[in-house]
């Protein structure tokens, strides 16, 4: 019979190797586990989901939820939804981050050599007022499937950026002091024009323009 | 938030609906939007919800079910229009439910979880990524050879043969110093909770 010692001892390693350990009756030993699974997350990295395995479950939870049946008639079918909404909201549901299809070079000067694409079917969506973004200025505004990001660019003129990140997707905020947005996912960091920050230059392609003009008073996005 | 009038649906897609533009639903939009909101809420919390139930279990394919199985379960009961808070309040009960009863059938009925209860209630922050800071944290208070032998077998991944030589142990005394460490970190750590 081994020891509480040894049990203990054997399952650390198990947590150590990435294994799941063996399951037994660790009786008062059960808070020492739980205080070696919390030291085992301390090893820079070793807590962070592999991309397989988000895209997987992704995947996996499309199928369950996406098969369910309605629990309302007025549900519409994704079909339905897709052919209501044009090809952005097909990408979004594809699992492509929306806005990369309205991916524009504004003044032919955008990083990365983004190639001009742009949908013959969408709209203008208003989500500001040009007041409200100064030079130098820059807010977060959601439009539909898009996520993005606002720069005063002074003159009346506005700039136009997406808020997804080109990592893995995740949506990011907002630092006005510094402006930068963070990914709170993996902490990377982007300038508000895009570019990506610190140890992420060449790493992450930058963040895509999106079109955006002034009318009126108000600020304008296109929604593909 | 934009203080521009917005068209009727176009934050369909979004969880984050305000009282803002509550006024011009369209039905047959929102009912859409409850579609692509699981999408957004799961790419927005599936790393740092896997970061707070790898600490909690300690490697990746126990870390991998546990997600999992929270996502699952969640996601399907979440309603519509639930603020972010929400969101995150009900995902991370389900979790606490989930490494329960993963617990439990690990290593024995009385596992308590004592670590995840302050958690699970709707918060302004999610719970933070800490792993680090509250092992620095642990291992602050612990006596000098205990942190040592968990330092060198946890952060610098050293087997127990090489934490063994590098104190000057027994590999057997170092197995029994590593448990009494591990005792001794967890009556540290449980003594903190709230």
């Amino acid at each position: 019979m081994s020891s509480p010692q040894q049990r203990l001892a054997a399952a650390v390693e198990a947590m150590l190797r990435n294994r799941r350990p063996r399951p037994y009756d660790a009786g008062e030993d059960a808070a020492a586990l739980q205080a070696a699974a919390a030291l085992r997350a301390a090893r820079p990295g070793a807590d962070l989901p592999t991309e397989e395995f988000i895209a997987a479950l992704e995947g996996k939870l499309r199928g369950e939820l996406d098969g369910a049946e309605p629990r309302s008639e007025r549900r519409l079918s994704r079909r339905a939804f897709l052919r209501g909404t044009g090809i952005a909201a097909a990408a979004a549901a594809a699992g492509v981050a929306a806005d990369r299809i309205v991916e524009h070079t504004r003044g032919g000067g955008g990083a990365g050599s983004a190639a001009e694409l742009v949908p013959d079917a969408g709209r203008w969506v208003p989500v500001a007022d040009v007041a409200e973004l100064p030079a130098g200025s820059a807010r977060r505004f959601s439009a539909g499937a898009v996520e993005g990001v606002l720069v005063g660019m002074g003159g009346g003129g506005v700039a136009a950026v997406s808020a997804v990140c080109t990592h893995l997707g995740c949506l990011l905020s907002l630092d006005q002091s510094r402006r930068r947005l963070d990914c709170p996912c993996h902490g990377a960091s982007f300038t508000v024009d895009g570019t990506p920050v610190d140890g992420y230059v060449g790493e992450l392609r930058p963040l895509s323009h999106l079109r955006s003009r002034v009318r009126g008073s108000a600020v304008e996005v296109f929604v593909a | 938030m934009s203080t521009s009038s917005s068209p009727p649906g176009d934050r369909a897609a979004s969880a984050r609906t305000t009282a803002a533009n509550a006024g011009s639903s369209v039905p047959e939009l929102h009912v859409v939007g409850v579609q692509a909101a699981w999408e957004e809420v799961y790419r927005a919390q599936v790393v740092p919800l896997y970061r707070f139930v790898f600490a909690r279990v300690g490697n990746r394919p126990d870390a991998e079910d546990v997600t999992a199985q929270t996502f699952l379960r969640a996601l399907p009961r979440l309603r519509r229009g639930a603020s972010e808070a929400e969101v995150r309040g009900y995902l991370y009960t389900t979790a606490r439910t989930v490494l329960a009863d993963h617990w439990t059938a690990r290593f024995g009925a009385e596992t308590a979880l004592p670590d995840v209860s302050h958690l699970s209630a709707p918060v302004a922050t999610p719970p933070a990524a800490d792993a680090a800071e509250r092992a620095a944290a642990l291992l602050e208070r612990l006596p000098d050879r205990y942190r040592r032998i968990l330092e060198l077998r946890f952060l610098r991944g050293c087997s127990v043969r090489e934490a063994a030589a590098e104190m000057e142990v027994s590999v057997g005394n170092a197995k029994v110093m590593q448990w009494r460490a591990l005792r001794r970190a967890a009556a540290l750590d449980g003594g903190q909770q709230p």
